[in-house]
């Protein structure tokens, strides 16, 4: 069922130089990737005192200390939950929202309609500091700083440009048959959205679903004004704590973002057989 | 997938004498309300955004220092300046560099990597995964786990220069290398989008069609210029417009391993309007970059758009 | 786990259900001590900028607690590090201030519209004099409470200039210094280390030497508004010849402020330009380092000074606080002995207050002979008091452009004089 396609292997041939060459390619490529972590996470097992070199094991002795303190003193327990409540909801919004407002914009491609594409597209390129003051004296009178609520509203409405832009290529390559058919047999707009278009949007749902998760997980811009408190703080902020003008303590910082990165690459691997599988799906005939 | 049966109407419809009026009405009625399902979208981005956005507009035409209570109006003197201000030019230049040159890496590793990596098996797929691992890591932390590999002072760099016996480099402190030290790390960290992009790409592409090419005789290299590239074009412009928003919009990273220098070399006009705001406290003529740029990439984009749909009604 | 697609679809639904009316309730998550995280309306907003896994963090927060159970009142402290004085700006703006916050040095200089005038208070007093001219305006009215007087003069590590022969004591003259900074580069290690890369300590040594450079008629013209641009040059070219003699450490542009701290600590360098804070710092990384501080010579016939001012850990009430009497009566707690030495101990400072007694440790030596024994003049920080509101960012830009050789002399003192002019019309 999840099949690769063997276009690859169509379109390769043999012989053993290009598969030595691609190899090799591949290996430094992995290797390069995983450098950096290997570093944190050596940083991030050392105490403060252990001066080795960074490629070096702890040889000196392990320890968990730098864990407890990015736990107690960063207070990553409550930046952990806090991230996932706000990337669950932020990401839920975003499909949603996103999905419905492509609809239109992609079966419907009328003057005003394909403004409204560019003008939403146009969202995507606002350097966040731009808007930063007058949003976040908006929050501040509306009385939504450091809650879950105002922190979702904005970081979902900052997603919304491209999830759109992605669901609405990916729905201008759907074939318009089905809807038609359905239309013509009566079904109402949200029923064939409901029913024909959204099925067929799994791969793209998976795709606009990581790279969202991804971006409002890690968000840290926005998030650091918006929910200051120790106790509202999500991941990225909570990491930056740590990088003081009083001392920098990388150890703690390095275990913090090695905590950070778990529950998100656990996401990933689980739907990243969805990503690719099903690719197939939408192009059925 | 079958949606029950497809009932024939008694008058059929035909599309080449234009458009049959009962047809047009259903659609029309059809289209108005359709519409609305756009409408949460765009009511959300127009109050965060766009509203804070014209509001901005306003603070670049005044003097505001960023935190008082006090504003005053000082008309185009600050996009005049942008004209004259070398420290911004060199951030545009940085900018463009950033946006365009890791965009272009990007599509290159990414497409290579997809072909090599599309396929099944263990070892693709760890690898694979492997290679996207960055993309989930903030890219403050992604700068940070950098510069444990680029300072100074015990970083895993300088220890390989000291075990060869040669000196060690302060890799950050020339503008050149520090400038294509940043870009390859966002290259790096941003390189696995591109790659499971394509990947998707190629999964689309039915394997009748290299079939049929290779019955032609086409083979390798050849094959991948003429079809796989060509019926890659949807995969290749989300791919491109994701690479190039990161790119240039670039912050963290450059905050994080030099904070815009040595100098004010290693810019982008994120960072610079970052600290032109908060430590130079001339926030109105941050307001003011920030539009230029806006108004830059918007000019762009809608050149890039165009171009999009061109091609995508000729498919 | 292999649901079937309904189940799946349902469990799905039902998760996003939940997180949204979490989300859409606009509830938040009440903080360690029970209250609201906003705090509401009888918690007291206390905005600190600290890191929180600083000694300083330690100290301060045993006091509040100290001081919640005391009253009963309930304060909400919130540490922010390098993000603080960003943050504090778009508060401000968004007239979001909070009841107590941290005023780093800026309470007269940034902060004094937003702040509640505190001279009627007991402690006001006792503020250490040499803080007066940093911390009081025109009409003596002070506006944050002195958590510490911060202290600045020349860094040294003492095991470094021993090796080459060099007695700390004895470098009372700029040649003397120079000297002993040639000997230092001969032996491969940077004489001057300075952090680039946080947009900050290089600004200290400009501030050390012009306020020195700049005689008093010169001083008194740059605050009424005209910009003397020769001693700004002077100063540059000071830095220029400590460039050209390859006296800066060779990572300037990538070294933080925290990599200064272990320099001091680890002897990979003899001096530094900054507060007498980072010495603690330095400390706390090797609890054996020989360190010390010097007054900085002075180039015009004056005495050797050090300088100071208002430090990072001094505290303001807002204007705009529904608290400020408690608030006020928390100042008053932290001004009592015992707690007023904790503080400038945690933070490696002398204290705000006069009598007050701080154990300064591994320091003593210098502090009483430079600073208790108040026979040495404390010199205010130059861009504070003499350049107008923005200006530092500036110092510290146009001094990096010499250390890293971007620009001349000329082009960064003009670089100055545009932007003051700029800043002073903003005023």
């Amino acid at each position: 069922m999840s099949e690769f396609s063997s276009t690859a292997a169509a379109a390769k041939r043999g012989g053993l130089l290009p598969r030595v060459f691609k190899a090799v390619f591949i290996t430094v490529a992995v290797l390069v990737q995983l450098t950096p972590f290997y570093l944190a996470l050596t940083t991030a097992f050392k105490p403060q005192s252990d001066r080795s070199s960074l490629w070096l094991p702890p040889f000196a002795g392990a320890t968990l200390e730098n864990f407890e303190t990015a736990m107690t003193v960063g207070r990553l327990d409550w930046a952990l939950e806090n991230s996932v409540i706000v990337t669950v909801a932020s990401t839920l919004l975003v499909c949603i929202i996103a999905a419905m407002a492509a609809y239109p914009l992609a079966r419907r491609p009328t003057k005003l309609n394909r403004f409204v594409s560019l003008a939403l597209l146009a969202m995507l390129i606002v350097p966040p500091l731009s808007i930063l003051v007058p949003l976040y004296t908006m929050l501040s009178d509306l009385g939504v700083l450091n809650t879950f609520g105002g922190l979702i509203a904005v970081l979902t409405t900052l997603h919304l440009p491209l999830a759109v832009f992605l669901f609405t290529q990916f729905m201008r390559s759907l074939p318009i048959s089905l809807e038609e058919a359905a239309a013509i047999d009566g079904a109402g707009t949200f029923t064939i959205f409901t029913r024909i278009v959204l099925p067929s949007l799994k791969p793209v749902l998976a795709t606009v679903t990581i790279l969202t998760a991804t971006s409002v997980w890690n968000d840290f811009a926005m998030s650091s004004y918006i929910n200051n408190a120790a106790s509202m703080r999500t991941l990225a902020p909570s990491v930056a704590v740590f990088f003081s003008a009083q001392g920098t303590n990388l150890g703690a910082a390095a275990a913090a973002a090695l905590l950070g990165l778990l529950p998100i690459l656990i996401a990933y691997l689980a739907l990243q057989k969805y990503f690719v599988k099903g690719a197939l799906a939408g192009a059925e005939k | 997938m079958s949606n029950g049966t497809l009932t024939r109407t008694a008058t059929p419809v035909t599309r080449s004498t234009g458009a049959d009026p009962r047809r047009k009405r259903r659609s029309g009625r059809r289209g108005a309300s359709m519409n609305l399902m756009y409408l949460p979208a765009v009511a959300l981005l127009g109050l965060f955004v766009f509203v804070p956005l014209v509001q901005g507009v306003e603070l670049a035409f005044s003097n505001w220092n960023g935190y008082s209570p006090d504003k005053t109006f000082v008309g185009f003197a600050n996009f005049a300046q942008l004209f004259t201000d070398t420290t911004f030019h060199t951030a545009l230049l940085n900018t463009l560099l950033f946006g365009f040159g890791c965009t272009a890496l990007q599509q290159i590793l990414g497409f290579g990597l997809a072909l090599v990596l599309d396929g099944t098996g263990k070892a693709r797929s760890v690898a694979r995964s492997a290679i996207y691992l960055p993309v989930l890591v903030s890219p403050v932390v992604m700068g940070m786990m950098y510069y444990l590999l680029f300072q100074y002072d015990r970083g895993a760099l300088n220890d390989i220069m000291i075990g060869l016996g040669l000196d060690r480099v302060a890799w950050l402190s020339s503008g050149t290398s520090a400038l294509a030290i940043i870009i390859i790390i966002n290259t790096l960290q941003f390189v696995g989008i591109s790659m499971i992009i394509y990947l998707a790409g190629l999964q689309g592409i039915s394997p009748e069609i290299y079939e049929a090419a290779a019955l032609d005789g086409a083979s390798g290299w050849r094959m991948v210029r003429s079809i796989t590239m060509p019926l890659l074009k949807p995969a290749f412009v989300s791919s491109l417009i994701i690479n190039l928003i990161g790119g240039l919009k670039l912050y963290d990273v450059i905050q994080v391993l030099t904070g815009g220098g040595p100098g004010y070399s290693t810019n982008s006009v994120s960072t610079l309007i970052g600290r032109t705001y908060f430590g130079q406290q001339a926030a109105g003529y941050a307001s003011a970059m920030g539009i230029a740029l806006l108004i830059l990439i918007a000019i762009f984009s809608i050149f890039l758009v165009r171009r999009m749909d061109r091609s995508g009604k000729d498919a | 786990m292999k649901l079937t697609p309904v189940a799946r679809r349902a469990t799905m639904i039902t998760i996003g259900a939940l997180t949204l009316s979490l989300a859409v309730t606009g509830c938040s998550r009440g903080d360690a001590t029970g209250g609201d995280a906003t705090g509401g309306d009888d918690t007291m907003q206390f905005f600190l900028n600290m890191g929180s896994d600083t000694p300083d963090y330690v100290a301060f927060s045993e006091i509040v607690d100290e001081f919640e159970a005391e009253t009963g009142y309930k304060i909400q402290v919130t540490a922010e590090a390098s993000t603080f004085e960003n943050n504090m700006k778009v508060r401000l703006a968004a007239d979001n201030v909070p009841d107590l916050f941290s005023t780093h040095g800026w309470s007269l200089l940034r902060y004094s519209e937003f702040l509640e005038p505190l001279d009627d208070q007991a402690w006001s007093e006792d503020v250490n004099p040499a803080l007066d001219s940093a911390m009081r305006d025109d009409e003596g009215e002070i506006y944050a409470f002195p958590g510490e007087t911060n202290v600045a003069g020349i860094l040294y590590n003492g095991d470094v200039l021993e090796s080459i022969g060099v007695d700390p004591a004895s470098l009372t003259t700029w040649d003397a210094f120079n000297s002993a900074a040639e000997k230092v580069v001969a032996t491969g290690t940077p004489a001057i280390f300075a952090a680039g890369k946080d947009q900050g300590p290089i600004g200290h040594v400009a501030d050390h030497l012009a306020v020195d450079l700049y005689d008093d008629d010169q001083k008194q013209e740059t605050i009424d508004g005209t910009f003397v641009a020769e001693p700004m040059s002077e100063m540059l070219t000071v830095v220029q010849e400590w460039t050209d003699k390859g006296y800066f450490n060779k990572d300037y542009s990538s070294a933080s402020q925290d990599d200064m701290a272990r320099a001091l600590a680890d002897g990979t360098t003899a001096f530094e330009f900054q507060g007498t804070a980072l010495l603690t710092q330095a400390l706390a990384y090797n609890p054996d380092a020989n360190v010390g501080f010097l007054p900085l010579p002075s180039a015009t016939g004056g005495e050797n000074y050090l300088v100071g001012g208002e430090g990072n850990n001094s505290f303001g009430v807002s204007k705009t606080s529904a608290h400020k009497e408690e608030a006020k009566e928390f100042l008053a707690f932290l001004a009592e002995p015992d707690n007023a030495a904790k503080l400038a101990e945690a933070a490696g400072s002398a204290p705000g207050l006069i009598g007050v007694d701080v154990d300064f440790g591994v320091l003593a030596p210098s502090y009483e002979k430079y600073v208790t024994s108040g026979t040495t003049p404390i010199a205010p920080y130059f861009d504070r008091v003499y350049l107008p509101n923005g200006a530092w960012d500036t110092l510290v830009a146009v001094t990096d452009s010499i250390v890293t050789s971007q620009s001349s002399v000329e082009a960064a003192t003009a670089q100055m004089a545009r932007q003051y002019d700029t800043l002073y019309g903003q005023q």
